[in-house]
């Protein structure tokens, strides 16, 4: 799309275009370095979804710190420390079968064989692995929506994007408890490593795993909240009819006697 | 062998199909009963095993926006259809896809097709409240609410629906041979190439691999007694909609026919009775024990001698769609 308009630009244009709040730009940077940033996280973890994870959490915390980046021209440099820093980060943690299991493992990661792919009851414990990277969408779209509201204001500086961008993550985030707020504002927008944060607040790692994973699930189930909500009032203004029920099916309820 | 002892035949373990029943019963085509819907759709025949341990979700290891298009295109439905098999909860995008999807085809008076409601398993959406922010729901489980944002988030966090949205009058023989057509193809084709199939077999090839699992012990006592169940169920179904049809074809013109579909379902009644066996030795819920070296060994006697009478069975079903192909030709 962008592409196809326009001249290919340089990363340091793009990275330009992304500060001034537009934002297709870090979109078309994501596109560009993906592939290269999966190339060092899987030569680094040589497991291909630690290496999705790490490029994911990567992409995020570099979005979020492009402010923080000095020399425009030097993204894909700057890209590649990042995810070298958060392979690392989860190595140091033991891999993906440590005692301290990666971040996204966490929160329920299983094997995912193919036998399970289609059955019903075989999986007892379920993967959270999207809804971690539904988590990640949260914070890019919100990032993007700050952008493009701080680009249609009269003063787009980065101080405002950043600030509107926070704004916005913490009005989803009202659904936390202080505590779940703090852990997940360190862990997404200091980027603290969870042993960092448990130092910081007199608790064990484990506290922060089970923090960071209930604040994702919580702010995961408002996003929905809120997407239908907005849906439910396009029905209203729409003038569709709010409430039917019919007839009961005739569905046999015989699970228990099932014999 | 031995003759099930099944004679109630309002109902069925195989959920899919007890909900398009349902379904059905809110359209035109609410004539159908439950042994029509059975056999139209062809999943009185249909059988689909885990080679390896005859994992729980074996009878669900089918393509089910494909499979089920096809199965009510036969009685003369189109639908529409969205979500995926695959462990991940909708985004509230798609969510909101399956919702408006739902209350369109309420309000043209038709229940959804939905799955993991109350249970991993097929059930109907018949009622929502946008005040409320509630679904009415129901399925093998339980009648009840569901909040709309639970939606694609029970116990296997995925997101499947069905509606109908179209539908063309189909007389019963169109529907018979559409039904013979999608039963021989089930019990020869293999349905996933061997890297897609994760060791399911479906059809003929679904007995080898239920005897493979029994040869090597490892057959899951509880995913092999639910499959059990629903097999059986299914050919004791078949059975019921085969005696249909031979009560039906009684001119003289028709005798062949008649022939073929009684020793059809005699040969149909020797797989359910074999199964309904099996589903002795390895009740609901806990499953007995398919390790044990006799258990085994009587399974796989049983399970043999179902596959012989299924494939004499199914080259039946080729011999009446190939004379019913016949006729219409001749007609």
């Amino acid at each position: 799309m962008l592409q196809a308009e326009k001249q290919p630009k340089s990363d340091q244009e793009l990275v330009a275009k992304a500060r001034e709040g537009d934002p297709d730009a870090f979109g078309e940077l994501v596109r560009r370095h993906r592939a290269r940033a999966m190339g060092v996280a899987q030569t680094l973890t040589r497991d291909s979804h630690m290496a999705e994870d790490i490029v994911q959490e990567a992409l995020v915390k570099a979005f979020l710190k492009l402010g923080s980046l000095i020399d425009e021209k030097r993204f894909a440099p700057w890209l590649s420390r990042i995810v070298r820093n958060e392979a690392y980060m989860k190595l140091r943690r033991g891999g993906p079968h440590g005692k301290e299991r990666p971040f996204t493992a966490w929160a329920g990661l299983t094997k995912r064989g193919p036998a399970t792919t289609f059955a019903g009851h075989a999986v007892a414990v379920h993967s959270d692995h999207k809804e971690y990277a539904g988590i990640d969408d949260v914070l890019f779209r919100l990032g993007q929506s700050a952008l493009e509201s701080a680009r249609q204001a009269s003063d787009p500086t980065i101080a405002l994007q950043r600030k509107e961008l926070i704004d916005g993550i913490q009005s989803l985030l009202h659904c936390l408890t202080s505590r779940e707020k703090e852990v997940f504002e360190r862990y997404f927008l200091d980027q603290l490593p969870p042993q960092d944060i448990a130092a910081l607040l007199h608790t064990s790692v484990a506290s922060i795993y089970n923090s960071i994973s209930r604040a994702r699930m919580k702010v995961q189930h408002e996003r929905i909240r809120v997407h239908i909500s907005m849906y439910i009032e396009k029905r209203r203004t729409l003038g569709k009819s709010k409430k039917k029920l019919l007839a009961p099916p005739c569905v046999r309820i015989a699970w228990k006697g099932d014999g | 062998m031995a003759e099930s002892a099944r004679n109630d035949f309002t109902w069925s373990r195989n959920t899919d199909t007890e909900s398009i029943y349902s379904m059905v019963q809110y359209t035109g085509q609410k004539g159908l009963t439950p042994i029509d819907v059975m056999g139209f759709t062809a999943h009185a025949f249909r059988i689909i095993i885990d080679r390896e341990e005859v994992e729980v979700g074996s009878y669900s290891f089918f393509d089910w926006q494909l499979r089920h298009a096809e199965a009510l295109r036969n009685l003369g439905f189109t639908v529409r259809t969205t979500g995926r098999q695959n462990h991940i909860p909708p985004t509230p995008e798609e969510l909101e896809t399956a919702l408006e999807m739902i209350q369109t085809s309420l309000d043209a008076g038709i229940p959804a097709l939905s799955w993991d409601l109350f249970i991993p398993e097929w059930g109907l959406i018949y009622g929502y409240d946008d005040d409320t922010r509630m679904l009415q729901c129901r399925d093998v489980r339980r009648d009840g609410e569901l909040p709309y944002e639970k939606l694609g988030r029970g116990e296997v966090t995925e997101l499947y629906l069905l509606t109908i949205t179209d539908s063309k009058p189909v007389d019963r023989l169109t529907m018979l041979k559409g039904a013979l057509k999608l039963a021989l193809e089930h019990a020869h084709v293999q349905q996933f190439g061997e890297d897609e199939s994760a060791g399911h077999r479906n059809g003929l090839a679904a007995y080898d691999a239920w005897i493979h699992a029994f040869e090597r012990r490892t057959a899951n006592p509880f995913g092999n007694a639910v499959n059990t169940g629903k097999v059986c169920d299914a050919r004791e179904f078949a059975v019921q909609f085969l005696l249909q049809w031979a009560e039906i074809w009684k001119k003289s013109d028709e005798e062949p026919l008649r022939q073929w579909a009684l020793q059809a379902a005699e040969q149909y009644a020797v797989v359910a009775g074999n199964l309904s066996m099996m589903r002795d030795m390895f009740p609901f819920p806990h499953g007995g024990e398919p390790g044990d070296d006799a258990t085994a060994a009587r399974a796989i006697s049983l399970l043999q001698e179902a596959k012989e009478a299924e494939t004499a069975g199914v080259a039946l079903l080729g011999r009446m769609l190939e004379l019913l192909e016949q006729d219409a030709k001749g007609d």
